[in-house]
């Protein structure tokens, strides 16, 4: 044993548990060891008293008791009920860094518009209801003049506050007021055939459902064409962080075609196929997948126009309707490259 | 003849290697001359009263004996004051079959204060500490404890040793 291993010996030489061989060992070395020979010494005293029966007795007795605790055992239910509320402090901080961050909302509202501008009629392209396939790039005109109508929004914005805060209408009627009361010449030719069935083969069941029901009012998108840009005045302002699409409900709209829609009505998002009350005022939120113009139009008035931005939602003014029954909306999506997109949205009032 | 000469030269080399430990050890805890004196009144209680211990396992232990009940009665001594003119009861080895009392009051004491510091151990040094006062030897320890070798036995109860001798502020006895 080396001198390490012999020092280890000193609990056994004061309990004399040691075996004759460790004895000797332990001693022949404290006999050359001045340090040993010291560490020896001051175990006498607690050899004194392990020798003792009556003291070994009470030792024992003691080991047998339940060990003390420290101070802080007895507080253990506050510290668990702590450590808890750390943990779930934790999990919060972490989920609200991981999440996605709130989806901006553009919001577009109807200005006035000065009434010499509405007489420019402006023709596009043909288009079709999914870009499928390489297609000659849509004009670029009609897009500058809407970017061009965009740039102007803000003062005619301040026009539209000024006109109701001097009229005692609603923004709903002020809206109203603005739709092109003239109808504007639309000589479009027919859409070429649809060639929405090799798209539609692999869509989930719902969406395949909205896919179907926009190709099946495609027939008469070609009304989008003639749509009077002058007419639509609109204008947009982005609203960041106010208003935040539930997840589920974006990740839809990532899987969905490049265009989606949802009704709403007030500030909560409705089913497409809600039956409305007649007279009803809604409007459109409508997700891009893409950057591009969207334009709402009914049959040839343009109810709202304005600049989308990929995935981020824009809502329309509110669009209201005065009689009960079926009405059909198109919205027109006109991306950089491609040709543009229409999607029929139908809508029913109830009576 | 011959192991008993060799006896007896053992027993001489393991006095004398003795004599410098007692009196080095002695030294820290009294003046040189006093650990001198210690060191020579202890040979002479071996000599006087236990001339058949021969092996160092014998001698050892008991001199550690001789050698902390000296240095008790030294330190008594010097603590009475104006006592020093009278005949110490050290000179006067009047025979009383009890235990010193002021032993007695140390031992107690020093109980007390093992009781309260074995209350702190944790587990695994307090079944070491019941053991080793139930008598186990550390091989048997091993056994019951289930240690793979005999040093882990040792590296425990030397961990839990120090645990302990830390627990009653570094000394077995307490500090005066």
């Amino acid at each position: 044993m080396n001198r390490e291993d012999i020092r280890k010996l000193l609990g056994g030489y004061a309990a004399g548990t040691l075996t004759a061989a460790e004895q000797e060992a332990l001693l022949a070395a404290a006999l050359e060891d001045q340090e040993l020979f010291d560490a020896l010494m001051k175990e006498e005293a607690l050899r004194d008293v392990l020798q003792d029966p009556a003291s070994k007795a009470e030792l024992l007795a003691a080991l047998d008791q339940a060990p003390a605790r420290p101070a802080w055992w007895n507080w253990r239910p506050l510290i668990g009920a702590v450590a808890m509320a750390g943990l779930a402090l934790g999990t919060v901080a972490v989920w609200r860094a991981t999440r996605e961050k709130p989806v901006s909302v553009l919001v577009a509202d109807s200005v006035k518009q000065p009434a010499a501008a509405s007489t420019e009629v402006v023709t596009a392209p043909p288009v079709r209801d999914v870009a499928i396939g390489p297609a000659p790039p849509a004009k670029p005109v009609a897009r500058a003049k809407t970017r061009a109508q965009v740039q102007v929004a803000p003062e005619s914005r301040r026009e539209l506050d000024t006109a109701a805060s001097n009229a005692p209408v609603s923004k709903d009627q002020a809206a109203d007021k603005i739709m092109p009361a003239a109808p504007v010449p639309a000589a479009a030719p027919p859409p070429p055939p649809v060639q929405q069935a090799q798209n539609q083969v692999n869509l989930p069941a719902p969406m395949a459902q909205q896919q179907l029901s926009q190709s099946a009012s495609s027939a008469s998108v070609a009304a989008a064409e003639a749509m009077n840009r002058n007419a639509a005045v609109n204008s947009f302002r982005v609203t960041s962080g106010v208003k935040e699409i539930s997840p589920a409900l974006f990740a839809a709209k990532k899987a969905g075609p490049p265009l989606q829609w949802a009704i709403l009505r007030g500030d909560r998002e409705s089913p497409p196929d809600t039956v409305l009350d007649a007279g009803e005022a809604i409007r459109l939120r409508i997700v891009s997948l893409g950057p591009g113009v969207v334009t709402v139009s009914e049959g040839d008035k343009v109810l709202a126009s304005g600049s989308v931005e990929s995935l981020r939602p824009f809502d329309t003014p509110p669009i209201p309707f005065t009689v009960s029954g079926p009405r059909v909306l198109r919205v027109t999506l006109t991306m950089d490259k491609g040709e543009p997109i229409v999607v029929p949205i139908p809508l029913m009032y109830g009576k | 003849m011959i192991p008993l000469d060799g006896n007896r030269v053992d027993r001489e080399h393991i006095l004398s290697r003795l004599r410098e430990r007692i009196v080095a050890f002695a030294a820290s805890h009294l003046s040189r001359d006093a650990a001198e004196d210690l060191a020579q009144e202890v040979l002479l209680v071996l000599h006087e009263k236990y001339p058949q211990l021969e092996r160092v396992e014998d001698l050892l232990p008991l001199s550690f004996q001789i050698v902390r009940f000296k240095i008790l009665s030294t330190r008594r001594k010097a603590a009475r004051h104006g006592e020093y003119s009278q005949v110490s009861v050290d000179d006067l080895p009047l025979p009383d079959p009890a235990a010193d009392p002021a032993i007695l009051a140390e031992r107690r004491e020093m109980r007390e204060r093992l009781v309260t510091a074995m209350s702190g151990l944790g587990e695994r040094c307090r079944e070491l500490m019941r053991l080793k006062l139930q008598g186990k030897t550390f091989p048997e320890i091993q056994k019951i404890m289930g240690a793979g070798t005999i040093n882990t036995v040792y590296t425990w109860d030397h961990r839990c040793r120090k645990n302990l001798l830390d627990a009653m502020g570094g000394d077995w006895e307490a500090k005066r």
